[in-house]
């Protein structure tokens, strides 16, 4: 059996950057806390040596559930060894972690990490002192430096001993107490626990539940104990006593920093580049300007500049390469045409209609990617934030909502960095508001159509309309269903970065894998389905014309519904409910019912809709409920199908209203 | 001969998705990087 190691540090310290590298996964690294919320497992390369990738945290106490999924780890779950990732930029902070992993007395092999922002802010580190105080391994790497990770392979974490003085900067009273404490600690417990004497002793004096719980619940003497020493420690000293074990282990690894940091040109209290950026990043009036603009100039760069050569490109490559090779072997193979037909206009049909878009798919990526691993999404969430706050919302909402942009599972996952149940509950209902990499094939063929010259304005319209409604519905929501106190939010600013070309590229084929993937599986799926039922009647005939079909009855049953919205057709219904399934195959459903390949989607729609339907349209898309994963995700979060279910009929009522009202007042005006 | 060469593995590989992806949705996990996007860094793949 090989060991089993976990990965463990503060938030935003590298550990995910790190665990990709070790296991040659593509997990998801951005530059700001919080980007894992569940743990990861993976093997490092050529060994059986397992690791697994944990949420940041702080200090071995925990409010979130993010934190919460790592503390358990590390004190259930008993891993062979933890490797410490620790920011060398933020050396004091992170040792505060490491401190309370020598208390465990677990073994610990530290890797110092973004040694390379050391040397740029000219600080010598004395990595010998280091080891000698903790009395443990070191493994120095940073940016483009990763080659000391293979050192992992060869040491035995399991058998690691320190012989670090744990305790030793706690005032007297402490260290009797733990002593006192552990010695009546029964040797039962300790084997069935699998913990450390001393470390359980400090835990039980600190009250934590969990622990006691776990290991004592039964054993009253021991806690009645435990808690008349913490008494009369915090009588004498008049502190909490967390607060106290905070404040000596401050001061302790203060000492530290003092003795290993060698701030070579007084550098380390100098105004910092970042701080710079961010005089006028996160100015009061200018922020917002500078948002806007960014996006702007992404969806400018991914529709109208680079994007459109692209689709010609992928057009031609789809319906004329491939198509007409396809065609010519199913002839040669003497395919009965109605067959000819489910392959071409179903399947190449369905599929290829998504396909045309992947090129802008991975352009918008590639740059969102920079937005976050650059350090600007926190900026976005700090200036947000000030807002949100004026409406009573929280801006810890905001992160989930920048990071469902890009897809809105992940989105709603991020809430766990939420500890207010209240914000959290609200914050997934807000989140598939806002426009995710899914919609964006539906809107991109929906401009492409009609607005051509002013594509990227349309589509940037979108994503702030999907801004606005969640704020608009957060506001609303907050004095009608979510009520409570609002919690104050503390985001850390982590310092701007020059992305890893490799984390983005990589970040990028991530995404267009994905719909390469997706496209080959659930849309292809769709496709074949939707062809048959396009191609049969009640009685299991087959059909000339696709609007005697069982699907065009059942299409031609809903459509009454979003008449008001500005298309009565059956096709559109029918499009709009597979949308549930996941949003590409709106356009996929188009393009089967249309009946016509790629190049000519676009202009068959010009006969259906106008500019102002065709807007209303790409609205219903956006706010509707999200596709069958997010739901799926939705209701694992909420842990009800009645907030999910309210959380569905409030987004898709939502997306009806707005989008009738787009259409009926828009017809007051554009004829 | 050519018609049935392609329509049974079109139907089959149609029913197998179909069928995995109402499995995963009803387990609350979306199905890894097929139903979702996002989902490479949203499924316990244990
Ligand atoms: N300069 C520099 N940047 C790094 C280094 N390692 C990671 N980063 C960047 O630091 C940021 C955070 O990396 P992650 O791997 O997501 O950090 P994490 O510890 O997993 O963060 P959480 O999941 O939020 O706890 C990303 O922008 C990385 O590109 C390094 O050695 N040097
Ligand atoms: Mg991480």
């Amino acid at each position: 059996m090989g060991h089993s190691y976990a990965l463990t540090g503060n938030p935003n310290s590298g550990k995910t950057t790190i665990f990709n590298e070790l296991t040659g996964s593509a997990q998801y690294v951005g530059n700001w806390s919080g980007v894992t919320v569940e743990k990861k497992e993976g093997f490092i390369k050529n060994s059986k040596i397992n690791v697994v990738d944990l949420p940041g945290i702080y200090s071995m106490s925990s409010s979130s559930i993010d934190e919460v999924i790592a503390l358990e780890y590390i004190t259930e779950e008993n891993p062979d060894g933890i490797l410490n990732v620790v920011s060398a930029s933020n050396l004091e902070r992170n040792l505060y972690l490491t401190l309370q992993l020598m208390e465990m007395k677990v073994p610990v092999l530290m890797i110092l990490n973004m040694m390379d922002e050391l040397s740029r802010k000219n600080i010598k580190l004395d990595v010998d002192r280091l080891k000698e105080i903790f009395d443990i391994q070191i493994i120095l790497t940073g940016q483009n430096d990763r080659k000391n990770l293979s050192r992992i392979k060869e040491i035995d974490l399991k058998g690691l001993k320190s012989n670090f003085a744990r305790f030793s900067y706690f005032s007297k009273e402490i260290q009797d107490g733990i002593r006192e404490i552990a010695s009546h600690i029964s040797l039962q417990t300790l084997t069935q626990y699998k913990a450390d004497p001393q470390w359980l002793a400090l835990k039980i004096m600190e009250g934590d539940n969990k622990i006691i719980e776990a290991c004592c619940a039964k054993d009253a003497a021991i806690i009645e104990k435990a808690k008349a020493i913490r008494l009369i420690i915090e009588k004498s000293e008049g502190v909490e006593f967390s607060q106290l074990l905070a404040a000596q282990r401050y001061s302790y690894l203060g000492e530290i920093a003092g003795q290993v940091l060698i701030d070579a040109d007084g550098n380390m209290d100098r105004e910092s580049v970042s701080e710079k950026i961010d005089k006028i990043m996160t100015h009061r009036i200018l922020a917002i300007p500078i948002f806007l603009g960014i996006m702007w100039t992404i969806y400018y760069i991914t529709i109208t500049g680079l994007g459109s050569k692209s689709i010609e490109v992928m057009e031609w490559l789809i319906s004329d390469l491939f198509t007409g090779a396809v065609k010519a072997l199913m002839v040669t193979m003497d395919v009965s045409t109605w067959l000819q037909s489910l392959v071409i206009d179903g399947v190449i049909g369905g599929v290829g209609a998504v396909l045309v878009f992947i090129p802008q798919i991975m352009i918008l990526f590639f740059f969102i990617s920079i937005l976050e691993d650059s350090g600007y999404m926190a900026r976005i969430a700090f200036v947000m934030d000030r807002i949100f706050k004026k409406f009573g919302l929280s801006g810890k909402s905001v992160i989930p909502m920048l990071v469902g942009s890009g897809c809105s599972v992940p989105g709603i996952m991020a809430t766990r960095t939420l500890e207010n149940e209240r914000d959290r509950k609200l914050t997934i209902l807000l989140t598939p508001f806002i426009s995710c990499g899914a919609k964006m094939p539906v809107y991109l063929l929906f401009v492409s159509a009609f607005f051509a010259a002013n594509s990227h304005w349309v589509v940037f319209s979108l994503y702030l309309l999907g801004i606005v409604t969640a704020m608009v519905s957060g506001v609303v929501l907050t004095k009608v269903r979510y009520k409570g106190v609002e919690s104050d939010f503390i985001l850390e600013m982590p310092p701007y970065r020059v992305p890893a070309l490799k984390s983005v590229l990589l970040h990028m084929w991530d995404k267009g894998k994905d719909f390469l993937i997706r496209a080959g599986t659930i849309i292809f799926a769709a496709s074949v389905i939707m062809w048959f039922a396009q191609s049969f009647d009640l009685s299991f005939q087959m059909v000339q014309d696709p609007s005697t079909s069982v699907l065009a009855d059942f299409g031609r049953l809903v459509a009454p519904v979003f008449a008001p919205l500005g298309f009565g057709d059956w096709i559109t219904s029918v499009a709009f409910i597979t949308g549930f399934v996941a949003k590409e195959i709106v356009i996929s459903t188009l393009s089967v019912l249309h009946g016509v390949s790629q190049g000519a989607l676009g202009s068959s729609l010009t006969e259906f809709y106008t500019p102002l339907s065709a807007y209303s349209f790409m609205v219903f898309v956006l706010l509707a409920s999200p596709c069958f994963a997010a739901i799926s995700v939705m209701k694992r979060e909420l842990g009800s199908w009645k907030e999910t279910g309210f959380s569905i009929l409030y987004q898709t009522g939502t997306a009806y209203l707005l989008s009738m009202a787009v259409y009926q007042i828009g017809s007051l005006f554009i004829k | 001969m050519g018609d049935f060469l392609l329509l049974v593995p079109i139907i089959l590989f149609t029913a197998y998705i179909v069928i995995k992806n109402m499995k995963n949705v009803k387990a609350g996990k979306c199905s890894c990087s097929e139903s979702c996007s996002g989902c490479n860094m949203s499924c316990d793949k244990k």
